[in-house]
Order: structure tokens, then C-alpha cells, then sequence
């Protein structure tokens, strides 16, 4: 974990992530525009909206897996541009996709490490890496083989091992990019307590997380504030106390209705 | 009792792919050596290994970009070119200089190819297929359908790339072990290795958490090629003379010896010790049928049969035990 732990070095006196006036155009069509906002560190922020509504666009930016035509990314108060998910990553920006989490063919243990390999000398230390994952697993109370693969996993399980493996690295910032949808009902749940008791509890004041979900229930029931974005904007920006879930759907429709008649 | 054992030997040949050829082989020497006892002597091993080791060190290098979710279908032809371009610098430039440029134009093929695929986004089906056409086409405007020949027996440097060993053994022998070791290490052992198998087990899942699965295909495509060269001119150097034709059957010939190893052609599977199994199983079979008088027009019928079971029943097991 060499490589990881370099980038440990936090200044915590100013917020965690500031984006600045971030633009991504698909073609001529905006997919993110003026989005400007701050993050502090322990914050949960559920970034929600309708289909289309550029949340996932916004959240590739930040791990690094979309380059912005236009705007700034501070992180850690340092200006940053990431070119691959690979530097983002390194900063400790890591992304938990819905559908990409973990690689089906490969042992669990190779896939907690995956570009990140211990090494000695010019080999891969497979044993280190199998018993690191194996401790790690088991302190986050998940309770799988690490040799197994990834396939033989049921989905709640993959979303766990994927945000065990981000949590692994110590991530400052954790994105976890529709963890829900692919899930049951039982599987979402429990994949939400443990993203919400890994940073209240385990991380606390270290690592804040970005949940990004059109499931508006399930953002709510470990999120403390709600972004709404529309049409590739920020459109509401609000702790969670102060407006319902029922509230914010009621919202989204609105602003989707409004751009439905605009056309 | 019964079902128990079969329940293991399931989940066994579900855990290790290779192991199916493993028996194969066993099996083969076995009923080749009950049909003629002329199939262990040393002569017909040194035969088999003839077989097995030209196409077998290719087939290494197909297995790492299979896994990795590629193939290469220039690979016939590149041996080839890199045959001529050799044979026909020589005079020009001297033999090592010669080398050198052949292996250097192999090269860049396959970083052609590889460039092709990761930028261009064409699939590597299409654009090796379309490179092995181009290729063609240019060997035999440039050898006008002749053989290229050279003799370089009496020089001690190209006796190490095709020379003889005792037992009627040649140095490729030593070429296979040597390069099966070397595939071996990078696969099971380096992040190189560990970037193969993320690659062709999921590229976006595997571009997602920082691989770099462009750069892994690329050197892939190169290497892969820059065997084929090498291979191409070790067969020149040992046969004296290389055919214009004779690239045409290989690309296939590998590509099979590394599913019939246990390769998956959907990328992410396979393994080093599975194609090293299989290149000699298909050379067992080579000599095997010969030696039981079987005509050799059923060796292409016998590992094409053998192709499509092992194919099949390894992506029957692999989705048995993962939800793809």
C-alpha cells in the first residue's frame, strides 16, 4: 500500500472538494454547466435527479474518468486535474460505480488491489495482498472468502467489497454512483448501513461521501444533504432536514415538467 | 458416494480450466503409446516438440491477449513478412543488422494493430484480419510467390535461434521453456499480469479503478507480433527457406491451442500452464495419428473436434460457478 499512502497529507481547515463553474458538453449538448459547489469533510451528501440530469456525468469528472471542458476542481485546498481514474484514485478520490464495481472473472483478492498492487521486488506479494484483504474484509464485518471471485458474489455483497476496497485506500472523498439500483431490497439496505456507519463511525471527520441515486429514499436514509440537479445544473442545495423526500421528488417532477414544456 | 466424487470433480474442473487438456494429453500418450510403441522414442518426442514449439510460443503470446480480450489474426502473416524482410536485408545490411529491421517491422505492426484497436476502436477481428490481408498481399508482390531462402547453419549466433540438439531435438525447445516461463512469471506474478486479466474481464471496470487497459493491449498487440517475427525467422533459419503460404494456417492453429488450453475467447480467463499442455497435446496428436496410420488429413478433423469441446464445456463451467 506504498503508493497509497502518500496522499494522506490532509489540510482540513478549508473544505474538502470546491468545484468551480465545471461545463461538460457531450457534442453541442451541455450534460454538466455552472455547476459550482463545496464539500466539508464527514459531510453525506445525496446528489440526486432525474435520468438524464447529469449526475453521473458530474461525478465521472471528479474520479477522474471524464475530463471538463471548462472549470476548476480544488481538492484538499490544492487545484487538481485528474487524466485518468488512476490519478484520482491516487489523490484519494474513489468511485463505486452501480454495474462496473468489481471484476467477475478475478479472485476478490486481486481485485481489492487492482492497480495498486503490493509489491516486492518486481513481483506482486500475493500472499501480503491476500491476508491484508482478508483481515481488512473481516473488520468491516464482511464475511467472504478473499480467493474467491468476484463473480460467485451476490450483488449486495460485490457493492460491499467495492466500498470496503475504496475505504481500504483510505479515500477522502467516496462516490458511490447508483449502489442501489442492481440491488434488493434487503441488499440496498444493508449496503446503505454500511456506507453510512464506514464514514460516521469508522472515518469519521476523514472521509466524506457523495451518494448519487435516483432511489430519493434510499439517499435520504444516510444523507445529510441533498443536492438536486436538473438539466445539467445545481438546482437545490439543502441540509436533509429541511425538506422531505416526498418534497424533493415533487421538485424533480416539477423542474422535468418545465423542461418538458419548454421544448 | 457416487454422486459425491462427482460433485468434487465438478467443482474441481470448474476451479482450474487447465486441467481438462491435463487429462487430455495423459490420456492421448497413453492410448498412442498402447497403439505403437514408436510413440515415446526419443525420435518421435523430438517430433512432437517440432510441432509443438514453433506454434507453441506464439500461442504464449495469444494467450496473454485473449486474456486481455484481444486476438490476432496477423500473426501468420507477420511471421512471414518477418521472414522475408530478413531474408531479402541481408545482403544489404549483414545478418544481425538484418534481424534487427525484421524484428523492428514486426514491431510496428503490431503497434499498428494495437493502435487500431485502442484508438481507432475497430475490433481486433476486423483489424488484424484486414492487417493479414495487407500483409499478404505485400509478401507476394515483393517475393512474386518464391520462397525466400538463406543458410546461416555454420554461424554460432544463428545456431542459437534454430540449431540442433541431441536425440534429433532442436533449440526450440529451450526457446518454449524458456519463453513459457517468462509468460508464466508476468502473468501470475506482476501487475503487468494482474492488468491482463482485469482488462479482458471487464475494460470499463478495469479503466474504472485506474488500469490502464490501452497501454496493456498495446504492448500486448507489439509483443505478440515481435514473437511472431522471431518465430518466423527462427523457422527460416531451420527449414533454410520460408513459403509465402505458410503463414495462412497459423493465426488459427495458435488461436485454437490457446482455447484448447483453457483461453476463454470472451477475455479474463486462461491460463500459461493450460496452452503450454495443449501446444504439446497438439503435437502429440500430430505424431500420434501418423504413427497409428491414420491418414493426416484427420489431425485437422481430430483437434477441431477437440477445439469444440473443450470451448464449450470450459464456458459451461465458468458460467456455472459466475453470474456474467
Amino acid at each position: 500500500m506504498s503508493d497509497s499512502l502518500e496522499r494522506r497529507n490532509t489540510d482540513s481547515s478549508g473544505p474538502l472538494l470546491r468545484v468551480k463553474d465545471l461545463h461538460k458538453y457531450y457534442g453541442n449538448t451541455p450534460a454538466v454547466r455552472e455547476v459550482s459547489f463545496e464539500l466539508g469533510y464527514g459531510e453525506i451528501v445525496g446528489l440526486v435527479g432525474d435520468n438524464g440530469a447529469g449526475k453521473s456525468t458530474l461525478v465521472k469528472i471528479l474520479a477522474g474518468y471524464h475530463k471538463p471542458d471548462k472549470g476548476e476542481i480544488y481538492f484538499k485546498g490544492k487545484k487538481v486535474e485528474f487524466n485518468s481514474p488512476y490519478e484520482a484514485r491516487r489523490e484519494g478520490i474513489e468511485i463505486v460505480y452501480q454495474d462496473l464495481a468489481l471484476i467477475s472473472t478475478m479472485p476478490i483478492y486481486r481485485n481489492i488491489y487492482l492497480a495498486f498492487e503490493p509489491k516486492r521486488g518486481i513481483f506482486i506479494d500475493k500472499k501480503t495482498m491476500k491476508e491484508e484483504a482478508r483481515k481488512f474484509l473481516k473488520s468491516m464485518g464482511i464475511d467472504v472468502d478473499p480467493n474467491k471471485l468476484a463473480g460467485e458474489l451476490s450483488g449486495g455483497q460485490r457493492q460491499m467489497v467495492a466500498v470496503a476496497r475504496a475505504l481500504m485506500f483510505q479515500a477522502n472523498l467516496l462516490i458511490l454512483d447508483e449502489p442501489t439500483s442492481a440491488l434488493s431490497v434487503y441488499e440496498a439496505r444493508e449496503t446503505l448501513n454500511f456506507v453510512s456507519r464506514a464514514i460516521k463511525d469508522t472515518y469519521r471527520g476523514r472521509a466524506s461521501a457523495i451518494i448519487v441515486s435516483h432511489n430519493i429514499h434510499h439517499v435520504y436514509s444516510v444523507a445529510t444533504r441533498i443536492l438536486v440537479m436538473g438539466q445539467g445544473k445545481i438546482v437545490l442545495d439543502i441540509p436533509s432536514k429541511e425538506m422531505s423526500p416526498i418534497e424533493v421528488e415533487e421538485y424533480i417532477v416539477k423542474i422535468t415538467k418545465e423542461k418538458a414544456s419548454q421544448r | 458416494m457416487v454422486v459425491h466424487v462427482a460433485l468434487h470433480l465438478s467443482k474441481l474442473f470448474r476451479e482450474k480450466r487447465g486441467l481438462s487438456i491435463f487429462i487430455i494429453f495423459v490420456v492421448l500418450i497413453i492410448v498412442f503409446y498402447s497403439i505403437n510403441k514408436l510413440f515415446l522414442t526419443p525420435r518421435s518426442v523430438a517430433d512432437i516438440a517440432l510441432v509443438a514449439t514453433q506454434d507453441g510460443i506464439i500461442a504464449l503470446f495469444v494467450t496473454l491477449l485473449l486474456i486481455a480480450g484481444e486476438f490476432d489474426l496477423s500473426v501468420g502473416e507477420v511471421f512471414v513478412f518477418s521472414g522475408m524482410i530478413f531474408g531479402y536485408t541481408i545482403p544489404l545490411l549483414g545478418p544481425y543488422l538484418a534481424f534487427v529491421v525484421a524484428l523492428l517491422c514486426s514491431g510496428l505492426i503490431g503497434f499498428t494493430n494495437g493502435i487500431i484497436v485502442t484508438r481507432l476502436r475497430a475490433p481486433s477481428f476486423i483489424a488484424t484480419l484486414g492487417m493479414a490481408f495487407f500483409l499478404e498481399g505485400l509478401i507476394f508482390v515483393v517475393t512474386g510467390g518464391f520462397e525466400v531462402t538463406v543458410n546461416l547453419s555454420k554461424i554460432p549466433f544463428w545456431y542459437t535461434l534454430s540449431g540442433d540438439l541431441p536425440d534429433g531435438l532442436n533449440v526450440w525447445v529451450i526457446w518454449f521453456a524458456l519463453f513459457s516461463i517468462l509468460t508464466y512469471f508476468i502473468l501470475e506474478h506482476t501487475r503487468f499480469g494482474n492488468h491482463v486479466f482485469a482488462t479482458g474481464g471487464s475494460q470499463n471496470s478495469a479503466y474504472a479503478v485506474g488500469v490502464n487497459t490501452r497501454r496493456v493491449k498495446l504492448v500486448l498487440f507489439v509483443a505478440t507480433s515481435v514473437i511472431s517475427g522471431l518465430v518466423g525467422i527462427m523457422s527460416l533459419l531451420y527449414y533454410t527457406a520460408i513459403s509465402p503460404v505458410e503463414g495462412q494456417d497459423l493465426p488459427l492453429i495458435v488461436l485454437a491451442i490457446a482455447v484448447i488450453g483453457g483461453s476463454s475467447l470472451f477475455g479474463g480467463v486462461g491460463s500459461i500452464e493450460g496452452t503450454v499442455v495443449s501446444a504439446l497435446t497438439i503435437g502429440a496428436i500430430y505424431v500420434g495419428l501418423v504413427l497409428a496410420g491414420v491418414p493426416s488429413y484427420y489431425y485437422y478433423s481430430f483437434v477441431g473436434a477437440l477445439l469444440i469441446a473443450i470451448a464449450v464445456a470450459n464456458e459451461k463451467l465458468l458460467k456455472r460457478k459466475i453470474q456474467i
